[in-house]
């Protein structure tokens, strides 16, 4: 099974380079070839790649939760899933910490503001905070079978908070601007919407690429703690 | 006769920026930190993925494992 991995893991690392290189092409056009904002100026390309990173955190998580879901039914694979489960927690970790800090990153030349408690930003954080807390509670529990068990029923939780995420901005008075791309009569150029949805093309390709890496990582490492125990 | 003082209280509260107050070239700085913290965060990500996988093969052939009894 080892050269199994190996030859999983080669195959996926591989690919790293050339998703980075689309990514790369893909925010060349979006720093470079879009035009400028009539309202926030050049500073508006932030979009670019603060958007794609925030719908990939949402997806991972979910992806996440639906693996977690997937292993309570079908206790057959219960291991196979949590392996999937903890490789998309992990990208979702970090990829609700790069939305936080790219929005961060925004916020100061447009609000003023590194940071305010506003409710998007304040369920984000939370979102994070429950990611992190997936791995607190792996790291603190020694016993493999109860690890499993806790870090599936974390990975659900946080799903249950995307979706308060996404609507935050529709629900509460909030700081941060309305969908733009999905509701109806969205103020945004076509050009616009053509390059961030390459964007997220890009984006959605290279965390699956790091994805199956993370995932064939966490796979040795649990073959290696196997075998330890075996012995 | 009293001096008036010549300190003056900030005003508080949140700034809002115009758009001419970070002016043409800090934009780019704004751009280029936002790019550059996902770009290296990714590549990060990605060589801790490889020295995971690595460590772990390389204990698992030290240690003597057997490809077929470790899974």
């Amino acid at each position: 099974m080892t050269a199994q991995l190996t030859h999983t893991y080669k195959r996926w690392s591989r690919l790293f380079v050339p998703a980075l290189v689309l990514q790369l092409i893909a925010w060349w056009l979006g720093i470079f070839w879009v035009g400028t904002d009539k309202d926030q100026g050049d500073v508006y390309r932030i979009i670019f790649v603060h958007v794609p990173v925030a719908w990939c955190a949402f997806m991972w998580i979910i992806l996440a939760a639906g693996f977690a879901v997937f292993g309570f039914v079908k206790k057959k694979s219960f291991e196979e899933m949590d392996r999937s489960a903890h490789a998309a927690i992990n990208l979702g970790t970090v990829f609700s910490a790069l939305a936080l800090a790219t929005g961060s990153i925004w916020g100061r030349p447009t609000w003023g503001v590194w940071w305010d408690w506003d409710p998007r930003l304040t369920s984000t954080l939370v979102m994070f905070l429950v990611c992190c807390a997936y791995h607190v509670l792996r790291s603190f529990t020694p016993d493999i079978q109860s690890r499993r068990n806790s870090g599936q029923i974390v990975a659900i939780l946080a799903a249950v908070n995307v979706p308060i995420v996404y609507f935050s901005v529709n629900i509460w008075r909030s700081l941060h601007q309305p969908q733009t791309f999905v509701r109806r009569g969205g103020s945004a150029s076509s050009d616009i919407g053509l390059v961030l949805f390459a964007n997220l093309i890009a984006m959605i390709l290279l965390t699956l690429v790091l994805y199956k890496m993370r995932r064939t990582a966490i796979a040795a490492q649990e073959s290696l703690e196997a075998a330890r125990e075996g012995r | 006769m009293r001096r008036r003082s010549r300190w003056k209280p900030q005003e508080k509260g949140v700034k809002v920026m115009n758009t001419s107050e970070y002016g043409n070239i800090s934009w780019f700085f704004y751009v280029i930190a936002a790019y550059g913290s996902v770009a290296a965060s990714i590549i990060v990500f990605a060589i801790s993925c490889r020295r995971q996988y690595c460590k772990a093969q390389e204990a698992l052939k030290e240690e003597g494992f057997s490809a077929d009894k470790t899974w």
